[in-house]
Parts: structure tokens; C-alpha cells; sequence
């Protein structure tokens, strides 16, 4: 009898703990099973359920909407997208940003630099990715070398300088 | 809230004003700010809701929020399984200290969704709301503890070939949408939400829609429409600085609060703060020459104003009267 409360332990315990590593998230923060709902409180499968794919989404790249485009002559750094810049977005990237007058100087563990409407960002030798709206939907781009003029015209919101390489 | 206690290595400005409420055509913000560093460097501004600080990182998709002794009472990140990329869009935090999350995901494969994401106050996540076909661009709790939406319906084509929508969407504390209002084609512009503003004080919540300079103010509770003014901003277009809204605040006491950008003669903008004055339909400017270093408007705190600014590369935050 003692054996098999032992090995009723031991089993007990391994299930827990597979159960526990099921909805433990790589932080460290226990997830565990959650509703996904629409509007209306009707269960969906998943979040991605009855969602057909769309090929102008880009993979791993902020870009929801179609290829970006200019809303404005003077931004004619506007490119597509490249597999360069997905290369940056997909590894460890160091940037650099500012919004004002440089764009060099302040070092940034994140990507992300908070430029506010009126302030530039200049991208220096830095890749500078953008959201900008148009139209009623955000679209995403980038430009090398250039200069995004928060507030000029569209709006620019999450811009980042991205320097494409290691960090040093 | 008292935001003295912010930050508490971090004496924020408190403005003592004087001057009778509102005399002449301007307001002063007064007080010498003392400031500290807080390392927002790699997040958007963020902004004050029902008595918390509210910052997100929309590429790692993680919330901070901040209690009124300044402590960092929820740090929460979300992970939503066979998504490739996470994008957060808006948070915004209830009276209770629950958080919404506005975000999109989308699948290698190239499926996407919006959502909202509903954590509880100890910031496990609590519910998944997938929005579809409806994007939200802004979210604001109301006191009565309701989630407000400003946004806008798309199409699986991602065409401006939308019908005819409301664009504020309530939600309840379920995540159910409870009502909508506003339609789509009460505006002079299809999209009105894409740059919008949204903000709630008490059960009175505001919207502002940048691109036809109007603003509207609701009712929490009823649903009813408390009023809709065009404020005196020139609607921008291409090209255009002048008009940019950087933040909005609304008081306790009924105050709008706009920071707008005017354009220079070198085009620069200038950001400027303005109260709106619901009765002349005019923007009245307020005097914050003794805190020029801020130009950011977090949001209100009860009858203060929240604010932010970067001096030599460190951000401040600051407390402003205006009585």
C-alpha cells in the first residue's frame, strides 16, 4: 500500500507539473485557459477562428494593411518592403532615436521612440519605420537616411530608428 | 488621486495660481517643476486614466501601470498563442485597476484580428474580445466602469468600401458591446476615428476627431449625447502642421484641455495648450510659460492637469493647477 501511494504521489506530481509548464509563459507569469469572445459573448475556437489569410500581411513585420505609399510629395523615401528590413525586425536589433533635433545620443534597449506630434525623427544612418495613417487605416513603411516629420501632414505615431546590425 | 505621491523620488509641479477662474484670455500654469527621470524612452507618451499612469510598448506588447503612491502595481505582457506579432494599439485602466488592451495579432499565415484583451486587476488575463469587423483606435474606461471605443469598420479587402457605421462602440465590463452611437455618415469625413482623441472623466466621456475638428461629449450611463461642437482648429490635410493634436484632457470640473500644433514660419511646429470653451466655441490659450519645458498633456487629474516633458534628453512629469 505504501508503494502505491508513492507512486500515486509521483504521478500526481508529474501531472501537476506538466500541467503547470502547459500554462506557464516564458516570462514566468502562469497563463491559463481564457474565453476568446466576439462583441456579442458568442465563444470563438480561437482568436484566429473563420479568419481568412491575407497575403499582404506580412510576416513578423508590424504591417496589417496594404503596402505603404506616400501621402505627401516630400516623402519620397518611401520604399516597399524589403527583406532587409524584415531581417532587422526579426533579430535583436540596437537602435538609437530621438525626436527633435538628433536622432544620435540617447541609447535604447527598446525600439521604439515616443516622437509626439511636431517632433521629427531623424533617421541619421538609421532605418526609421513609421505607422502612419491614411485613409482610415495605419500603414507601415520605412525609409533609410531620412527624415519623418511627425505631425507633417499624416500622422505619425510609434516611429523608430532602427540601425541595421549587431549590437556593438 | 494625488499625484504629488507619483513617482516618489519625483516632485511634480504643483501650479498656484493666481488670478480670478479663466480671467481675460488666458490661464496660467504656474509652479516651478522639479522633476525626475522616468525611462518611458522606448514607450509611446503614455497617459492618466482614473487615477493610474498607463504605458505600453506596442512591438513587445506589454502594459505598466502605475498606482497613486507610484508603484508599479501591474507589469503585464500579452502572449497570444499561433500569433506571430502582437501590435499594441491602446490600455487603458478602470477605476478597480483592471487593464484593456487594444491590440491586433495577426498569423504567420497572414490571418489578423483586433481585440481587445481584458486583464483583472492582478493582471491575469481575464477574456480575449475579438473586435472583427470593428478597429478601435482609442479605449477609455468610464467610472461606471464601461469601455469606451472610438474606431471604425473595415473590409476583409482593406478598401474604404465600408457601409455606413457607428464609430464609439460602449462595452460592458462582460466585454459585451452594450450600444453605439455616432454614425459614420454624421461626419464629413468616411474614417472620422483614424485620428481621434479619447478621454473620460468621471461618467462624461470626450472624443475629439481630428479630421473634422469636432468634438462630442457623452454620457457614460444613458448613452445620451451631452453635446457636439466644432472647435476652431483648422482641419489638417497633407502637408499640413498646423491643427495637430497632441493630447486632450478633460477635468473634473467640465475643462477641455488640447494641446494643438501651429506651424512657424520655418514649419516647425509649436505645440500650444487651449482650453475650449464650450459657450463661444472658441479655444482659449493658456499662458504655460513657467512650465515650458512641458509639452505633453497626460491626461487630467481631477481638476489638474498631467504633464510631460523632456529636458536634455530626461523625461519630466508634472502637476498643474489652473484655477
Amino acid at each position: 500500500m505504501p508503494r502505491f501511494v508513492a507512486k500515486l504521489t509521483i504521478f500526481t506530481l508529474i501531472a501537476c507539473s506538466s500541467f503547470i509548464s502547459l500554462y506557464t509563459h516564458p516570462g514566468g507569469r502562469a497563463l491559463r485557459p481564457y474565453p476568446v469572445v466576439d462583441t456579442q459573448g458568442r465563444r470563438l475556437a480561437s482568436l484566429f477562428a473563420d479568419i481568412s489569410p491575407d497575403p499582404r500581411v506580412v510576416k513578423s513585420f508590424p504591417t496589417f494593411f496594404p503596402k505603404p505609399r506616400a501621402c505627401s510629395a516630400s516623402r519620397s523615401g518611401l520604399q516597399g518592403l524589403s527583406s532587409q528590413i524584415l531581417n532587422a525586425i526579426e533579430r535583436p536589433v540596437y537602435a538609437q532615436a530621438g525626436c527633435g533635433t538628433s536622432c544620435a545620443g540617447q541609447n535604447m534597449t527598446g525600439m521604439n521612440y515616443p516622437c509626439g506630434s511636431g517632433e521629427n525623427c531623424v533617421s541619421g544612418n538609421y532605418l526609421l519605420v513609421y505607422e502612419d495613417i491614411y485613409d482610415g487605416v495605419w500603414y507601415h513603411g520605412y525609409m533609410e537616411n531620412g527624415q519623418w516629420s511627425c505631425g507633417n501632414g499624416c500622422q505619425c505615431r510609434n516611429t523608430i530608428c532602427i540601425m541595421l546590425g549587431d549590437p556593438p | 488621486m494625488n499625484f504629488l505621491k507619483f513617482f516618489p523620488r519625483c516632485i511634480v509641479a504643483v501650479g498656484i495660481m493666481s488670478g480670478s477662474m479663466f480671467a481675460g484670455e488666458a490661464l496660467s500654469l504656474n509652479g516651478t517643476p522639479a522633476a525626475t527621470l522616468v525611462d518611458i524612452r522606448d514607450r509611446p507618451v503614455p497617459k492618466v486614466q482614473n487615477g493610474f499612469v498607463v504605458s505600453f510598448n506596442p512591438l513587445i506588447a506589454d502594459v505598466w501601470l502605475f498606482d497613486e503612491s507610484g508603484n508599479r502595481v501591474n507589469n503585464v505582457r500579452l502572449s497570444i498563442p499561433n500569433a506571430s506579432l502582437v501590435r499594441v494599439t491602446d490600455a487603458a485602466a478602470s477605476p478597480d485597476g483592471r487593464i484593456a488592451i487594444l491590440s491586433s495579432a495577426a498569423t504567420a499565415e497572414g490571418q489578423l484580428a483586433p481585440f481587445i484583451a481584458w486583464m483583472d486587476s492582478s493582471g491575469r488575463l481575464d477574456k480575449v474580445v475579438r473586435t472583427t469587423p470593428f478597429v478601435a483606435h482609442r479605449i477609455v474606461f468610464a467610472k461606471d466602469g464601461t469601455l469606451w471605443a472610438v474606431g471604425h469598420l473595415y473590409n476583409d479587402q482593406h478598401s474604404t468600401d465600408v457601409p455606413k457605421h457607428d464609430v464609439v462602440w460602449q462595452f460592458g465590463s462582460d466585454g459585451r458591446m452594450l450600444r453605439s452611437l455616432l454614425p459614420s455618415n454624421s461626419f464629413s469625413h468616411p474614417f472620422p476615428s483614424a485620428t481621434s482623441w479619447l478621454t473620460a472623466s468621471a461618467n462624461t466621456i470626450a472624443v475629439y476627431f481630428e479630421r473634422t475638428s469636432e468634438l462630442v461629449e457623452i454620457d457614460s450611463t444613458s448613452g445620451k449625447l451631452l453635446g457636439r461642437w466644432t472647435v476652431p482648429v483648422p482641419a489638417r490635410s497633407a502637408g499640413e502642421i498646423a491643427g495637430s493634436v497632441g493630447g486632450i484632457a478633460l477635468t473634473s470640473s467640465g475643462d477641455v484641455v488640447m494641446v494643438i500644433s501651429s506651424e512657424d514660419e520655418k514649419r516647425v511646429a509649436r505645440p500650444g495648450f487651449f482650453r475650449f470653451d464650450r459657450q463661444s466655441g472658441t479655444l482659449i490659450p493658456l499662458d504655460t510659460s513657467k512650465v515650458a519645458a512641458y509639452t505633453m498633456l497626460l491626461g487630467a487629474d481631477g481638476d489638474r492637469l498631467v504633464l510631460m516633458g523632456q529636458d536634455n534628453g530626461i523625461f519630466k512629469f508634472a502637476l498643474a493647477d489652473m484655477k
